[in-house]
């Protein structure tokens, strides 16, 4: 296990809202001493064929990931996937519906600031922002900046694109489990505590919630997590050890978009990795072998 | 969200005004990344903070651990139903609260 003595399974490339390119990710992964990485681009598995094909001998083991946005009746979710086949049906299939709903999200949002204020960029811009693997609200807010609607990207989101309120599809949290299972990886749920980033679901809610999963197919839990404290950790470790889960490390790493640190999931804190851990480990390795 | 800057010396202080959501987070830790360097007090004003959510609670956390390397951090008049937040996620175990 000693390759593994640093582990960081959450980190995000340029393929979606991460700041550095999948090679530029590579090479800080290096450098923070990573033993086993995996990038989890948001609805994008791009990033991961990059990384596979500038892998070199001597370099951190590295696991295909994945981190998909989904919603359901019951609320939002963050689901990762774990080393499935990139190239499997499923996962092509479930990534290409991704971008298509992504695409129809900045087509409703340009037409709102556009009808709205006023707004409007040349096609070429157009073009380009439509070319990107993954465009959405900071893309269009660069624009804004650039084009001098909005004197920050922050205004720019704040004050003018959020003003829309979209009745968007989402893709369905069965939906991404069936498809990262079908292409043989493992449904893991991204910082569970807090649900698609900006909730806090805790106790009763939470038992709730990952038992509705588990009967979904979902295996794991990120149980150690840069934004998580002490007690949050406990209880997802208390989850997992409960219902029998893998457990997850990762940082959340976006780049210089953020403070999260890479290779910072908590996992330090631990005196011993967690059985949960180990045994997806196992399974990660069994799946490479 | 506005935020109101103080520097002096290697203390800064931001004063906090409105909901700390998803939406302000970005702001704050953009803030955070412009102006932490050489600090070695950060100071975080909540007097007119009315809510923070997950997101702001991540962003809380990163500044800590970054303080926690070059100096202190502490939170000065946060509000009751913020403080309950802290309380039931251990965000009160970890930060300093005036």
């Amino acid at each position: 296990m000693d390759l593994y003595a640093r582990i960081d399974l959450h980190m995000h490339s340029s393929v979606s809202d991460g700041t550095d390119s999948p090679a530029e990710l590579l090479d800080r992964v290096r450098e923070a001493g990573l033993g086993l990485f995996a990038l989890t681009d948001h609805d994008a598995v791009k990033g991961c064929r990059s990384i596979r094909a500038l892998l070199r001998e001597g370099d951190p083991a590295f696991l295909t990931g994945a981190e998909f946005s989904c919603r359901d009746e019951g609320g939002k979710y963050h689901i990762l996937g774990y080393g499935y086949d990139p190239d499997s049906a499923s996962m092509r299939r479930l990534v290409e519906f991704g971008h298509g709903l992504r695409i129809k999200k900045v087509r409703a949002r340009l037409d709102f600031l556009k009808e709205t204020f006023g707004f409007s960029f040349p096609e070429e811009e157009l073009r380009r922002l439509f070319a990107l693997d993954n465009p959405g609200k900071p893309h269009i807010a660069n624009l804004m900046v650039r084009f001098g609607y909005a004197g920050s990207k922050e205004q720019a989101i704040q004050q003018f694109i959020n003003r829309i309120r979209l009745r968007s599809e989402y893709i369905r949290p069965e939906q991404a489990i069936r498809s990262i299972l079908d292409g043989g990886g493992i449904p893991v749920l991204a910082h569970p505590s807090y649900g698609d980033g900006d909730q806090l679901i805790l106790g009763d809610e939470m038992d709730a919630r990952i038992r509705r999963l588990m009967g979904l197919g979902l295996q794991g839990l990120e149980g150690f997590y840069s934004g998580f404290t002490p007690r949050l950790r406990r209880e997802i470790l208390s989850f997992a050890g409960r219902y029998g889960l893998y457990v997850t490390a990762g940082s959340d790493y976006h780049g210089k978009n953020k403070l999260v640190v890479l290779g910072d999931t908590g996992l330090a804190d631990a005196a011993e990795l967690p059985e949960g851990l180990l045994r997806f480990l196992k399974a990660v390795e069994d799946k490479q072998t | 969200m506005t935020i109101q800057k103080a520097a002096n010396e290697s203390s800064l202080t931001l004063s906090l005004e409105g909901r700390l959501d998803a939406t302000a987070a970005p702001e704050l830790e953009k803030a955070l990344k412009e102006d932490l360097h050489g600090v070695s007090e950060l100071t975080l004003d909540f007097e007119n903070l009315d809510y923070i959510s997950s997101a702001g609670l991540r962003v809380l956390l990163s500044a800590q651990k970054i303080m926690g390397k070059q100096g202190s951090m502490k939170l000065q008049h946060v509000k009751e139903s913020i403080l309950d937040i802290f309380e039931v996620t251990g965000f009160s175990d970890i930060l300093t609260i005036e």
